[in-house]
Formats: C-alpha cells, sequence, structure tokens
C-alpha cells in the first residue's frame, strides 16, 4: 500500500503555464550558429533564396514540454510513502508494539504506530495498544485520539519483551469485549520466551476476526545480535557473540570499555557457516583484561549488544605458598594441586618457586598478588608476618588453610580468630563420633547461596577459641555449629581461615565442586574494596554481609542502567534495587540491566544469562502472516523526475546541433549514444596503465632494445622508430649484436633501467619534462644510462645563424637541458673511443653533416699519446643535429625513407655506421678504448 | 540576434594586436620556417647564373637573329675555324628591387577549421621566405613605407622587424604607391575579397609606376568549399552586413559559381595591368606557391627589357 502525495501540491498550478510555452516555443525559431566568413561579400551577391522555416519542429516542442512538465512535477515533491498494513474496515484494532530491548530501529516501530493509529483515526475504529514491554501501559479500547497520547510516550525499554504478561492483560473482560478485532503485531522478530510468546499469540487469534493475525516484523537480515557472555580466561577474555538466524551481520567486532568509558580494545568476531554464535577474543594481558567494564557489538545499538563486567569478571591472580611438606612425590595429592585447580577457572595462580616461606611470601607481595593462599604454615616468620599484616591492610586478601602445623601452632598472627591447640578428630577408629556434615551457609555469608554437594564431610578441623565474634565471623560452619571457615576484615583486605586442611586427609570438601564454588566467592571478595560505611562500623564489622556492600536491606542501589539502545544512563525512576543475596536476578521492568551497588563495588546485571539465547520469532503460518515494517523514508520521486528532465535536455541538446547543423547526422547518433552511455554507466578507471607498464618491463627485460622518447608529434615518433628500425637492422645483419624490435617509452612514466641507449628526437612541441621528469632523466644517466638528442637542425643551422634565430629544436633542447645536471660537453675528439667502437670514422653523419656529435669532454690525461681517451665510462649524454635517425629511417620493405644532404659521399653509409659506433660503445664502454691496443699487443707477442 | 562580440578574435590577427612581443615570437617562428622554406627551394632556383647586362663575362654565343653587329666579339669570331660569329654575353648584374606588401586587414586573419593556418601567417611566411631568396639571389627587398629597398642578408629579418613593430600603413589592403620606382617588381600578398571594379583602381595605380604587379591570392580552403551546413549566420571580419543562411550547404553551388566569377573578373584586371597573379590555399604545401613565384620574379628580370610576358594562368 502507498499513496502518491505532493509536498507542494500548488507547484502543479504552474502546469496551466504550459500552452504558453507551447506557443513561444512554437514562435522561436532555433539560434542560428555564427561563423566568421571573409567572403560575407560575395554571399550577398547571390540570389536570394527561401529561409529555412522559422519554426521548430514540432518533436522538438513536444520534447521541450516534456521538459518543462517533469521539472514542474519534480518541483511539486511527489513522495511515495509505503504505509504499516492495516486492512480497511470499520471495526476496532488491536496492535501489539514489541518495546523491548530488540528496538534498534524503534523509529520504524514508531512510524508504522503512528500511521496506524491515523488511519483508525480516519475511519473512527476503536484502538487497543498493548505494549509487550511494559503491559501496564495498555490502554484502550478507546478512540484513536486518546490511545495517541499513550503511544507517543512510549519508549522502547531494556529488558525483553513480557508476552505472556500482555496475553493475561488481553483476556481480560475490558478488552476481550469489543472482539472480533483487526489484529497488527509491529514485532521485534525475535523470539523471546517460548511460553509467553505461544500465549499472546494464542490469544491474537482468538481475538482477531478472521484469524490471521499480521505480524510485521523486521526483515531477517536486521535482527540484531546480542552478547552471551565473557569468560575471563587464563590467556584471553572470551565473548560469545549469538544471532538469531544466518541471514543477519556474519562479521563484526566487540569494543571493550573501561569503567570511565574509554575505550580500551576491540576485537572481531565471524559467525562461520551456519554458526548462530561466534567468538571474540581479547588476548591481552590480564591487568588489562580487568580494566574492562562494558563489551559492546560495535553498532549493536540494542541492550543485549552490551554486556556489562564487574569486579565477579576479574581475574584474580592468587600466590600460592604451600607450607605441607613431603609431597613433592605425590604432587596429584599436594594440597597446593587442589587449591590450584580449584581456582584456576577465574584466576591466575602463582605458585611459590621454593620451599622458603619468607623469600615466597616477598616475592608474592612484589608482584602484587590479589589473594595469598598459605596452606598449613604454623608459624610464619615475623618479617613476613609484618609484611603480610601491611598487604592485607592495603587491600589483600589472606586464606589460610590450616594442617597439622598450624593445628600445632602458638602463633595467633594473623588468623580471623584465635584458635585452640590441636583441633579435633571426628570419627576414625578411635572415636564415637562421625565426620560432620556442612552446615547450609549463612544468609551473611559471602558463599551464602551456594549449594553445598550431599557427602560433604569433614573429619577433622581446628577449633576457634570460644569468643563473642566468632559466630559473626563464621563463614561458614559445620552442623554442630562449629567453624569450618572463618573470615574477617583487616584494614581494606580480609583474612581468612579454612579450619581444614587443604587436602583430602583432613575433609572431603577440596575434591568437592562445593570447594571450587567457595574460592569462586572468595576470589571475587578479594578486591572488593569496603566503603565508608562499613569502615565506620570496624568495631562490629563481624556482619560478613558488610563485606559486599549492601544497605540496611541487603539490597544494591541503581547505579547506572543501560537504556534501550545500550546506552549507559541514569537509573528511571521505577528502578527498584537489587537483592544482594548473590541470587541471580532476572533482567525485567524493575531491574533494567545495568550496574547495581556502591561506584567501587558495582554489581553487574545483565540481559544475557546462562539461558539467553536469540532466535527469530517462531509461529504457525496458518494463524499468522508477516509483513515488512514500512521502509522509514519515504520514496521521493523529484530526483527521478530530474534526472529524466537532464536526459531529455542532453537529447535536445544533441538535437539543436544537430538542426543547426553543428554535427552531423553521422556524428549525431553515436554522440547521443555515447552521452547516454557515459550518464547511464558510471565510467570504471581502467587499470590498463599497470598492464602496460609490465608488459613494457617484460619485453624490456627480454632482449636488448633500442628505445626512443615518445613526442607529442606521432609523426616524428613514426619517422624515430622507422630509424631506429634500420639501425637495428643493420646491426643485425653486420654485429654480434642483435637488438629486438626498438620500442617507445614515455619517459614520464616508463621504467627507463631497460634500456642502455635512449634516442630523443626532440620535438618544439613538447613543452619541458617536469621536474619529476628531468629527475628520473638524471637518475638515468647518472646510472649509466646514455641519452642521444637529434634536433634535426643541422641544415638550417647556417641559416638560422645568419638570420640570427635559434631553431625552435634547439630551443627546446636547452629547455631541457638547462635543469639536467649535465657534464662539460665537446665536440668528439679524434682520439675518442666513438671514432673506433666498431668502425673507424671521422665525422657522425645524419641526413645533414653540417652538425657535430657532442659528447661528455673526457677528463683530460698527461698521457696525450695514448691513441684512444680511456673515457672511464660512457658519455652519459650525446647530442647532434644532424637527424641520424632520419638517415635510418627504412620502410617496412628496407627502403629508406628520407633524403640525405649528400655533403660526402655514401652519406647513408656513414650515417648507419655512426649509429653502429654509437650502439656498441655505449653497450661496451672503454673497452674498446683497450681494443686499440691489440696491434700494439699483437706485435709485441709476435717478438 | 545579434552577437555584440565579433566571432573572430581579432587579438590573434598578426599584426593587429599590437602585442609586440606575441607577433615578434610568431614571427620568429615564421622566420625560421622561411628560411627552410627558401632552403627547399633554394637548389631549383639559379636566376642570377644568366646571361643580361654587366661586366662579367658570362659565355659566347652564336650571332643571331636580331643581335646588334656591335655585340659581335671580333677577337673570338676571328679564332672561329668555321667563321661563326659569335657575341659575347656578359652574366647579369642588375639587381632587381622586389617589393613586398602583405594585406594585413581583419579579413586575413581568418583561419578555418579546415586549414593549419591563418592566411595572414601563410602570407607572411611566403613573403619573408621569398625576401629570403631574394637576397640570397643578390635581389634587393623593400617594404613600401618603412623600409628602403636593402640587399642585405640580414633585410628578411628586417622585414619581419618592421612588421612586427606595426608598420606604417599596414592596415591598408594595398601599399601607397608614391616609393615604388619603375623597373621594380611588386609582390602583394591578399585574398583580394574586395569589389573587383575597387581594387583594380588601386592596383592600376600601383601598375602605373612602371613596377611589375604579382599578385599572390591567399584563401581559406573554407573560403573555396563553403564546408558550412544548416543555419548559418556568416559574418564578416571588416564590418558590413551578416549573411543568414536557412541551410548553408544549398548555397555552395551558387557560391562557387559567385567566387568564380569573381576571380575571372580579378585575372582580367590583372592582365590588363599586365600583373601576374598566383593563387594558393593555406591547406596546399607553401613551397609549390614559393617556387612559382620565384619564377615568375626571375622571368621579370629576363623580361627586363623586353615587353611584359603574357602572364597566362
Amino acid at each position: 500500500m502507498s499513496g502518491l502525495v505532493f509536498t507542494s501540491p500548488f507547484v502543479l498550478t504552474a502546469l496551466l503555464a504550459l500552452p504558453v510555452l507551447w506557443w513561444l516555443l512554437r514562435l522561436t525559431p532555433p539560434a542560428p550558429k555564427v561563423v566568421a566568413f571573409p567572403p560575407t561579400r560575395i554571399l550577398h551577391e547571390l540570389p536570394q533564396r527561401e529561409e529555412s522555416a522559422a519554426k521548430s519542429p514540432l518533436w522538438l516542442t513536444l520534447m521541450r514540454l516534456l521538459i518543462a512538465t517533469l521539472i514542474i512535477l519534480a518541483l511539486a515533491g511527489p513522495m511515495a510513502a509505503p504505509t504499516v498494513p492495516v486492512s480497511a474496515g470499520s471495526g476496532p484494532l488491536l496492535l501489539i508494539v514489541d518495546n523491548g530491548w530488540a528496538s534498534k530501529d524503534w523509529s520504524v516501530r514508531r512510524e508504522a504506530i503512528e500511521q496506524a493509529l491515523d488511519q483508525a483515526e480516519r475511519d473512527d475504529r476503536v484502538v487497543v495498544l498493548a505494549p509487550t514491554a511494559d503491559p501496564a501501559l495498555t490502554s484502550g479500547p478507546a478512540d484513536a485520539q486518546a490511545v495517541r497520547e499513550v503511544a507517543d510516550s512510549l519508549n522502547a525499554l531494556p529488558h525483553p519483551p513480557l508476552r505472556g504478561d500482555i496475553a493475561t492483560r488481553l483476556t481480560a473482560d475490558a478488552i476481550a469485549a469489543p472482539a472480533p478485532y483487526d489484529v497488527v503485531w509491529l514485532s521485534d522478530g525475535l523470539a523471546h520466551d517460548a511460553d509467553g510468546d505461544a500465549a499472546l499469540l494464542d490469544a491474537l487469534v482468538s481475538l482477531d476476526g478472521d484469524g490471521v493475525v499480521t505480524i510485521v516484523a523486521p526483515d531477517e537480515a536486521s535482527l540484531p545480535l546480542g552478547q552471551i557472555g565473557a569468560r575471563n580466561g587464563s590467556s584471553a577474555m572470551i565473548v560469545t557473540v549469538a544471532r538469531a538466524n544466518t541471514a543477519s551481520v556474519s562479521v563484526g567486532e566487540v569494543q571493550a570499555f573501561d569503567a570511565k568509558g574509554r575505550l580500551i580494545d576491540t576485537a572481531p568476531f565471524a559467525f562461520e557457516g551456519e554458526n548462530l554464535t561466534a567468538q571474540a577474543s581479547f588476548d591481552r594481558p590480564i591487568e588489562l583484561r580487568n580494566t574492562f567494564r562494558r563489551l559492546e557489538i560495535a553498532g549493536a545499538g540494542t541492550a543485549a549488544g552490551v554486556y556489562l563486567l564487574d569486579n565477579r569478571n576479574e581475574r584474580r591472580t592468587v600466590g600460592l605458598v604451600d607450607g605441607t611438606a613431603g609431597d613433592a612425590d605425590q604432587p596429584l595429592l599436594s594440597s597446593a594441586h587442589y587449591i590450584g585447580n580449584a581456582l584456576a577457572p577465574f584466576s591466575d595462580v602463582r605458585r611459590a618457586p621454593d620451599r622458603n616461606v619468607e623469600n615466597a611470601i616477598q616475592r608474592m607481595v612484589d608482584q602484587g598478588v590479589s589473594i595469598i593462599v598459605l596452606t598449613d604454615i604454623g608459624t610464619i616468620p615475623d618479617a613476613s608476618a609484618d609484611l603480610l599484616a601491611e598487604w592485607v591492610d592495603t587491600g589483600g586478601m589472606l586464606i589460610r588453610f590450616a594442617g597439622p602445623r598450624l593445628a600445632a601452632s602458638d602463633d595467633n598472627r594473623l588468623l580471623p580468630v584465635a584458635l585452640r591447640r590441636g583441633g579435633r578428630t571426628l570419627g576414625g577408629t578411635l572415636s564415637w563420633s562421625e565426620p560432620r556434615r556442612i552446615d547450609t551457609f549463612p544468609q551473611t555469608s559471602p558463599f551464602s547461596g551456594v549449594s553445598i554437594e550431599a557427602g560433604t564431610t569433614v573429619a577433622r578441623q581446628v577449633l576457634a577459641t570460644p569468643s563473642i565474634e566468632l559466630a559473626d565471623r563464621s563463614w561458614a560452619q559445620l552442623d554442630d555449629g562449629t567453624p569450618l571457615v572463618t573470615g574477617t576484615r583487616s584494614g581494606e583486605g580480609f583474612l581468612v581461615l579454612f579450619h581444614i586442611a587443604a587436602d583430602q586427609r583432613w575433609s572431603n570438601l577440596p575434591l568437592s565442586g562445593t570447594f571450587v564454588e567457595m574460592m569462586h566467592r572468595l576470589a571475587e571478595l578479594a578486591g572488593a574494596p569496603r566503603d565508608a560505611a562499613s569502615g565506620g562500623e570496624e568495631g562490629t564489622a563481624a556482619d560478613p554481609s558488610g563485606l559486599i556492600e549492601t544497605d540496611a536491606a541487603n539490597l544494591l542501589a541503581p547505579f547506572q542502567t543501560l537504556d534501550a539502545t545500550g546506552r549507559l544512563g541514569d537509573p528511571p525512576a521505577r528502578t527498584q534495587p537489587l537483592s544482594a543475596d548473590g541470587q541471580p536476578t532476572a533482567v525485567g521492568m524493575d531491574h533494567p540491566p545495568g550496574f547495581y551497588g556502591p561506584s567501587d563495588a558495582l554489581r553487574a546485571l545483565n540481559i544475557a544469562d546462562e539461558t539467553f539465547q536469540l532466535s527469530p520469532l517462531a509461529f504457525d503460518p496458518a494463524v499468522a502472516q508477516v509483513r515488512p515494517y514500512p521502509s522509514s523514508e519515504p520514496v521521493d520521486f523529484a530526483p527521478w523526475l530530474l534526472l529524466a528532465a537532464i536526459l531529455i535536455l542532453f537529447a535536445d541538446a544533441i538535437a539543436v546541433l544537430w538542426i543547426t547543423g553543428r554535427i552531423g547526422h553521422r556524428i549525431a547518433a553515436p554522440t547521443a549514444a555515447a552521452l547516454a552511455v557515459l550518464v547511464v554507466v558510471a565510467a570504471k578507471p581502467v587499470s590498463a596503465q599497470e598492464m602496460i607498464g609490465d608488459d613494457l618491463a617484460l619485453a624490456a627485460a627480454n632482449g636488448t632494445r633500442l628505445a626512443y622518447v615518445t613526442t607529442q608529434d606521432e609523426s616524428l615518433n613514426a619517422m624515430t622508430r622507422a630509424g631506429l628500425r634500420g639501425l637495428t637492422a643493420v646491426l643485425t645483419a653486420r654485429t654480434a649484436l642483435e637488438p629486438e624490435d626498438p620500442i617507445g617509452i614515455d619517459i614520464a612514466r616508463d621504467e627507463l633501467a631497460f634500456f642502455p641507449l635512449l634516442y630523443w628526437n626532440v620535438s618544439e612541441t613538447d613543452g619541458k619534462p617536469e621536474a619529476s621528469t628531468l629527475a628520473r632523466l638524471d637518475a638515468y644517466m647518472k646510472q649509466g644510462g646514455t641519452i642521444l638528442f637529434d634536433t634535426r637542425d643541422a641544415s638550417i643551422s647556417a641559416f638560422s645563424e645568419q638570420a640570427g634565430v635559434t631553431s625552435p629544436t634547439t630551443r627546446a633542447l636547452r629547455a631541457i637541458l638547462a635543469d639536467l645536471d649535465v657534464p662539460a660537453l665537446e665536440p668528439v675528439p679524434t682520439d675518442h673511443v666513438l671514432t673506433k667502437s666498431f668502425y673507424l670514422l671521422s665525422s657522425f653523419p645524419g641526413r645533414s653533416d653540417a652538425g657535430r656529435l657532442w659528447v661528455e669532454a673526457a677528463v683530460t690525461e698527461a698521457d696525450v699519446d695514448r691513441p684512444a681517451q680511456a673515457g672511464d665510462g660512457v658519455s652519459s649524454i650525446m647530442i647532434t643535429s644532424n637527424d641520424l635517425a632520419g638517415a635510418w629511417a627504412i620502410s617496412a620493405d628496407g627502403r629508406p625513407l628520407l633524403p640525405m644532404s649528400m655533403a660526402i659521399p655514401g652519406q647513408r653509409e656513414i650515417a648507419f655506421r655512426s649509429g653502429v659506433n654509437i650502439v656498441m660503445y655505449t653497450l661496451t664502454g672503454n673497452y674498446k678504448a683497450d681494443q686499440v691496443h691489440i696491434p700494439a699487443l699483437l706485435e709485441r707477442l709476435g717478438q | 540576434m545579434a552577437v555584440d562580440r565579433p566571432p573572430y578574435d581579432q587579438a590573434s590577427v598578426l599584426g593587429l594586436a599590437g602585442d609586440a612581443d606575441l607577433l615578434a615570437s610568431t614571427l620568429d617562428d615564421i622566420g625560421v620556417h622561411a628560411i627552410e622554406l627558401a632552403q627547399t627551394v633554394a637548389p631549383g632556383l639559379h636566376g642570377r647564373r644568366r646571361a643580361g647586362i654587366g661586366d662579367t663575362f658570362w659565355e659566347y654565343r652564336h650571332f643571331a637573329e636580331g643581335d646588334y653587329a656591335h655585340q659581335i666579339d671580333w677577337r673570338r669570331s676571328g679564332r672561329s675555324e668555321q667563321g661563326h660569329y659569335f657575341v659575347r654575353e656578359k652574366e647579369f648584374e642588375t639587381a632587381q628591387t622586389v617589393w613586398l606588401w602583405p594585406d594585413m586587414t581583419l579579413s586575413m586573419g581568418f583561419q578555418s577549421d579546415l586549414a593549419d593556418t591563418a592566411k595572414i601567417d601563410r602570407a607572411l611566411l611566403l613573403l619573408l621566405a621569398l625576401a629570403q631568396l631574394l637576397v640570397a639571389g643578390g635581389e634587393r627587398v623593400a617594404l613600401p613605407g618603412p623600409m628602403a629597398p636593402n640587399a642585405h642578408r640580414r633585410a628578411p629579418r628586417l622585414i619581419a622587424e618592421h612588421l612586427a613593430a606595426g608598420m606604417e600603413g599596414a592596415h591598408t589592403r594595398f601599399p601607397a604607391t608614391d616609393l615604388i620606382t619603375p623597373g621594380s617588381s611588386c609582390v602583394i600578398f591578399s585574398d583580394f575579397l574586395d569589389p573587383v571594379a575597387g581594387m583594380g583602381e588601386t592596383l592600376a595605380e600601383i601598375a602605373e609606376t612602371g613596377a611589375t604587379l604579382h599578385l599572390v591570392e591567399i584563401a581559406d580552403p573554407a573560403e573555396e568549399l563553403l564546408p558550412y551546413a544548416g543555419r548559418i549566420e556568416f559574418q564578416s571580419l571588416e564590418g558590413g552586413q551578416p549573411y543568414l543562411a536557412g541551410k548553408a550547404e544549398t548555397l555552395r553551388d551558387d557560391y562557387t559559381s559567385a567566387l568564380a566569377a569573381h576571380r575571372e573578373a580579378l585575372r582580367h584586371t590583372a592582365n590588363l595591368l599586365g600583373a601576374s597573379i598566383l593563387s594558393h590555399r593555406t591547406d596546399h604545401s607553401p613551397e609549390a606557391a614559393l617556387l612559382a613565384l620565384a619564377a615568375r620574379i626571375s622571368e621579370d628580370e629576363t623580361d627586363l627589357f623586353h615587353l611584359p610576358a603574357e602572364t597566362a594562368a
């Protein structure tokens, strides 16, 4: 369903002006093209002819009217707004709205509510609005106007929708009365609670007029992600992310924030295949991981996309100092083994390296561990005792286990309660008594709520000296009331004593899961600072409940809570405090997810509990049909109309050009087609350049080639190429060098390193190369390359000098050389290697013989008698004006292309020999300078 | 629809811009091209190496009908075994003065898409190349007005400089007549598009000075072919009424015959004045035109003391 509306309908009145436009367009002929034409006077003498039609052709006029119409329509702002699928009718309308945490697209849902209410108001229908996350706000049956007030105040809430509650409400008489309804369920597309979902659907079906409920659901791909939980493992924090179906996003990132909201780290996750869960791993040092307070799926935008961490998720470091003796041979029976394994799932256990208790304790304190466990150490060395006392006062937790040594010790320092010497044994062959069971943990104990495995018994224990504090300090006791675990605050820290040994000899508690859970609770407790209130009550701080910061009613006040979009903020007014009894609390309207408790001992409450999972809303297709949400943005037709107008305008321009004769028929059609293609297809940048570069490199590297610099003058390039082809043919025929076909290169772009010789026919039309190009040239020359410049102006230089002008190519060459690092030059001296490198030459003519070949001036040496100068290397630059390439140039069938000046006999042959010498010189360098000694050497050898 | 701005960018028309630097650099290029051009043509021209009036011996030839008896070289004839009479010819040494004149009015600045160069540029190229040739051959060249006859080898350079400086009277189609001397040649580079009657009077005045006239008609290919189609407003570059053509392509035949008639009238006028006329299109090679031009001027020299040659087409 969609309605076409105009945002500015009054603009449409402009359509009335179209007939006037028609008249104007018909009247005005196309403007003539103005050309300058000197013999216009002669045209006036021509016999007068019929003037061309002064009116535009009909089809052109119609085209222009169409442009005008399209523009007027576009300005009127045509919009098609898709609407929520409320069937027409006058019966009552029941709107169910999911406003739980999965409301990232709440604005869309809200828009849908608005539209449904609009429609209901138009049709004067009775409406019931039922928000599933807040059943109390269910309103109606009433008219749409009344319901709208509730709808306007409706917000998404950060907890799962309570569909079961809604179902109960809907079946109430007041709402059921006006049935049958037209039911529309604006859902979040997720199943939250199987029973509640089914109950709601049943209720809706019974209320619906035709028995088929319309469920509006987001499309599958936009269902939200959620976090199931985070596990702070020994090497990394593993975050589990869930998705509702395989259609939704498959990769993403989890961001970790600290208590101040700073982004600490991110970790990617990716759903593999059909998996509905994925894991992100924060592989960071434990100190860093312990600062994480909020894990958020980047861009999730829902409360379930955020997982809050409190200090229970921190991983404690535990120092373990074992005092029991002689268990090195039986490590699986040692105390350290039991304690280590019990602590390992949620903390890092560091064992004492040696038996030296003093050293071990010193080391643990230095390492800054949170918990130190001493097993059966009766007498603590004085220095260590002081150290430990200070450490406990600043927040450490000292856990001690009893044992034969402790039982025999008189040392009552660093114990929560004073001990009676010796302890007692329950059961055994010489006793009437039975091993005792553990009593249920008291409510005020840190162990409160930990279940006790059946069959856990204590056969031996150390006993506390009776005192008034004993009961309060007992965190666990046996069923006869004797303490099993005692603990107390000491300064900022804790002193905890297990009245049993840490191995199986005194009790089978260390073998049980209860022991693990107890150690877990202790690890959570460790490092939890006390607040001022508790500190004030220190005198009577026997109540362990004071240890985990509750108010008088044993409740945790809300501190910060998440809103539906996953942002932390002040808790809403109706948020209730959390019970501090350690029992898991379900997230709900009274307990939105967030942090509870005092700011320094926060308790995190998350939507995701152990049973949390994401799955799409399931229903029986027979009783429900799914419709998509109307897209939030109405479709605006104006851009499309304008685009059409522009396209027609292009066509009009081409048509006008064609009519006025500025382009011919042959050009018009392809131009129009090209324009159309240009407009329709976005030009894709071609990466041919790199391919050409690679091909060039391959071609150049696979064989020696002569190369020339391409200029903008194509005919000059062709001539240079023909010249080098001629030289290549001569080289192949006469010398050991058999070059491949010559190649033209772009000095600004192509790699020059492959070419020993670059022939550069200077063109006057090319501007001066850019600085970067010149730098490349400079590098090329300095790395051993040779450039042969040819200005081709020797034939006219005599005239030019006479007339006092410089030829353009010479000017161009001067411009190039001005910024190159060119050494001193000289005309090729008679003893230069160039004159001997293959042929013996006295001059280097091209098409002309007037110019000279310039090379780098040789370093003058005292040894002037040498037959050839031993030029150290090859001249990096040669300059001629004789048009060598022109002389070498041959056609495909081997005939010379250009005439010669014929100043000397056989000039073309000499020109070829010059070329051979130049190539040989660049390839062999001063090798030939040595060759000239051969006659003398042979002569000596002969002697 | 009125056009406020002249359709042709007048600033680029040589000699009219007043931008001396631009003109000078353009002329520099033209000068180099002119040198190349002259060099191309030079080997074919040996106009000086022939018999004529002078002091240097040139050759002996047989006495022929029409020679005067006092021309016979008796010493040579005496040595002849066959009893032939010989005439001693001297090498022609009289320097010819050639007056050069480019039409630098606005219409010469025209360049259509079909041509590589403007008419004025081609005219100047031919003029300078001709000057180069003539000076190389020992003739004197002159610009009526600013430059008196000069045989120095830098004369072409001087001409170029005068042109660059914007010579006096340069904006008129034809040169002033008062300086042109009898017996000289006068080469006028123009498009000769004005009405023939008016041009004929001016040309007659020049011819009356006794100079041999050579008219070089420079035409743009577009001016001959009228390669336009559609609705076109033709604008003359030198003012005058624009011409609006509804379908320019239909005018082509009429225009071609009108142009031919105009040229025929011009040719007729030139014949009456004993002037040669050479048509040159800017899309054609300048070498051919220069060769033809040089040949015609050398003909003047040969026929210096004879009747004006028949300058047939």
